[in-house]
């Protein structure tokens, strides 16, 4: 009807107008249509997207209780296993047929009940230091890595060695402490699997972000094989434990192969001053 | 049925100002208040410009209408744009068509009852500005609707309005006044969609503004000492 009209004016100004007027409005509102769809198809990628996360948050969440059990039931084992034995043999050495032997004998089932208890002391430090090691609390990460990888070069498996650049002042102990076991953590790994013969770490301050650069030669893995590892479930405690350890502190961890493709490259990154803190 | 048209479209203002005002609360942001105060102008200059069909007084209420719609509209998109384009652009613009009006209103030649040119510009800087705002929401990694917010439906007004009445404001120049008549439905029609637009921003409630997700760390930017 409106078109008929606008032909019977017959002027080409009517007709430019009809025809932009009706494109203007047809472009509009196509526009608003596309970016109403279109942010419905982000908000369910999103959706999705949020699932996966909160999988992920719940597979690494059950491989830290896994390792809290695990954790629990080593030194379950390890006072079992050693303390209990040693400190029963300590009690048959003095029970109380200790009085009737001669001196001579009584003063041998006494050393030999120091001698255990000595041993048993040492093995409980041992599981002590394993749950917090002492040079880590009253020296901090810098001498506690620097220990480790001396501990690592002494046994000559392979060289070691560390150097912290810019690392004055100490981080709180418990963002100390899970750096160290995410350390810790990746030359366990870097010892059983990559077959290398060195490790060189590295640790610098860039902003307000820690970073710590692992070197080996050895067979390692890249950043693919690490979210593809880390998502499986089948896939070892070791990497899942790096990540929610990393998680707490807001870091982040890069796998790479150096540009020379003769070096594996593993980077840390940490704020120093996260604001959640 | 030209004249119910244009009736409604007179009336139609008063529709988002009832809103508004019974929903106070949840539209009390600045910018809202400026689109308020527009629409408030709206209704009085369509009100007047029925009443009298004065030709001179048409001719300053057009114009002054223009510079006065030009600012409310880029005033909003001002205010919600975040990208960093050129900001300034904005008020330059509106000097332009503050001059230009200024030098029609002084050199009074010919009365002409229709600013075309300063129309023509307003609406293409405001519909430009408008689909900024799209592609914003489009780069935004926001999870809320976007129908949920009350600027999605002002912008939505405000570029359906000014590209409906675009080309009647180019092409103005060249129609005779009873042409011009005839297409004047364009503008009532597209001014009654803006208003009930805006009627449902504002009935909108407040929804949450919600930020773009933290990107990660570019690992290439690390300072690494070897």
């Amino acid at each position: 009807m409106f078109f008929i009209q606008i032909s019977n004016h017959q002027s080409p100004v009517s007709l430019v107008l009809f025809f932009g007027t009706v494109g203007m409005l047809a472009l509009t509102i196509g526009l608003i249509v596309f970016i109403i769809f279109h942010q419905r198809k982000v908000i369910r990628y999103q959706m999705r997207l949020q699932k996966l996360e909160q999988e992920q948050q719940k597979m690494l969440l059950n491989a830290s209780i896994r390792l809290q059990e695990e954790e629990r039931q080593r030194i379950a084992a390890d006072l079992h296993d050693d303390a209990g034995p040693l400190l029963a043999t300590a009690r048959l050495y003095l029970n109380e047929n200790l009085v009737n032997l001669d001196k001579s004998s009584q003063l041998q089932s006494i050393y030999n009940a120091k001698q255990i208890i000595d041993d048993t002391i040492q093995l409980i430090r041992n599981i002590s230091h394993s749950l917090m090691p002492p040079t880590l609390k009253n020296f901090g990460l810098e001498s506690a890595v620097n220990d480790l990888f001396q501990k690592i070069s002494g046994s000559g498996s392979m060289n070691a060695t560390s150097r912290f650049h810019e690392y004055k002042e100490r981080l709180h102990p418990d963002t100390e402490l899970i750096i160290f076991r995410v350390i810790q953590e990746l030359v366990n790994n870097i010892i059983k699997h990559s077959n290398s013969s060195f490790i060189h770490l590295t640790q610098n301050l860039g902003g307000n972000k820690l970073y710590i650069r692992m070197h080996h030669d050895g067979k390692g893995i890249t950043q693919q094989d690490f979210e593809r590892l880390s998502k499986s479930f089948n896939a070892g405690l070791g990497l899942k434990n790096i990540q929610s350890r990393l998680r707490l502190l807001h870091g982040l961890i890069l796998f790479e192969k150096d540009a020379s493709q003769s070096y594996y490259k593993v980077t840390i990154e940490i704020p120093t001053n996260d604001e959640d803190e | 049925m030209n004249q119910i048209i244009a009736n409604t479209s007179i009336l139609s203002p008063l529709l988002p100002i009832v809103v508004f005002l019974f929903l106070k609360k949840r539209n009390n942001r600045k910018p809202l208040w400026v689109i308020f105060i527009y629409l408030i102008l709206t209704f009085l200059f369509d009100a007047v410009r029925s009443v009298t069909q004065d030709q001179f007084l048409e001719f300053y209420l057009f114009r002054a209408f223009t510079v006065i719609e030009y600012f409310c509209f880029s005033y909003y998109l001002y205010s919600i744009l975040t990208i960093s384009f050129k900001k300034w652009l904005i008020p330059l613009v509106g000097i332009f068509i503050i001059v230009i009006n200024i030098k029609y209103v002084i050199g009074v030649e010919i009365i002409e009852e229709f600013d075309a040119v300063t129309t023509s510009i307003e609406a293409i800087l405001i519909i430009l500005l408008s689909i900024t705002y799209f592609y914003e929401v489009i780069q935004r990694n926001t999870v809320s609707i976007i129908y949920a917010n009350k600027s999605f439906w002002i912008v939505a007004a405000m570029l359906v309005y000014l590209s409906a009445n675009l080309f009647l404001f180019i092409t103005s120049k060249y129609l005779t006044p009873e042409e011009r008549n005839f297409y004047w439905f364009i503008n009532d029609t597209s001014n009654t969609l803006k208003n009930i637009l805006f009627t449902i921003a504002f009935i909108l409630p407040v929804s949450e503004n919600n930020q773009p997700k933290k990107e990660f760390h570019s690992y290439d930017e690390h300072p690494f000492l070897n």
